[in-house]
């Protein structure tokens, strides 16, 4: 498997092994007899952001020390038109979720943490997307 | 996306440069080992540049090594 395909992996797993984890908590939490407060939430979700950052970087390290030669070779035109199409698929997702929270925000409202963490999840869809995108243009081409 | 309507004779320019490998050839045009596969596969058109840069290595003209065809 190429090297930058592996990143795509460690990226996309990661992303969805920690974004899966915490709206599932989010999800049981809400639905408790007594769903906690606005800061518990936000306090979850930065715990949760700094999850993702620190194992990202720690898988990204122990790939690069697997494969020091490939870490080091820049990007060629083929991967960056890979990069360039997966973005571009991803920020039209971005786009679409965009518009239909903001519509079930100002139609629907509800409380203050669930906007919050609407707007979370459309951002987690959207690099799931894009980094799904670059593992389909590595694995079928571009 | 897999048939970009390019032809290549890159896999046979290499066996006849002795059996170089897509690593050298990829060294040679500074472009991954992956993508000269993805070339030769037909999963990838090349830039200008990189086609010029892979006929320059084997010492022939671009249309020797790079066909078009129209897709039917």
């Amino acid at each position: 498997m190429p090297f930058r395909e592996k990143r795509a992996w460690i990226s996309f797993l990661t992303i969805f092994i920690v974004g899966s984890t915490y709206f599932i908590y989010l999800f049981v939490l809400a639905h408790s007899d007594d769903p906690p407060g606005f800061y518990y939430m936000a306090h979850m979700a930065l715990i949760a952001v700094f999850a993702f950052v620190l194992l990202d970087v720690l898988l990204h390290v122990v790939l690069y020390f697997m494969s020091p030669e490939d870490s080091r070779m820049p990007r060629d035109e083929r991967e960056l038109l890979i990069d360039f199409k997966a973005t571009r698929i991803a920020f039209t997702v971005l786009v679409i979720l965009s518009m239909i929270v903001a519509a079930l925000i100002i139609h629907i409202g509800g409380a203050d943490y669930l906007k919050g963490n609407m707007v979370i999840m459309m951002v987690v869809i959207s690099q799931l997307v894009k980094h799904g995108m670059r593992i389909f243009y590595y694995r079928w081409g571009v | 996306m897999t048939d970009c309507g390019i032809r290549n004779t890159i896999r046979q320019l290499r066996a006849d440069k002795g059996e170089m490998t897509q690593q050298e050839l990829g060294n040679a045009v500074q472009v991954t080992r992956q993508t000269i596969n993805a070339i030769e596969l037909g999963k990838y058109s090349p830039s200008l540049e990189v086609a010029f840069r892979i006929a320059e290595v084997f010492g022939k003209p671009l249309e020797e090594v790079f066909q078009y065809s129209k897709k039917a």
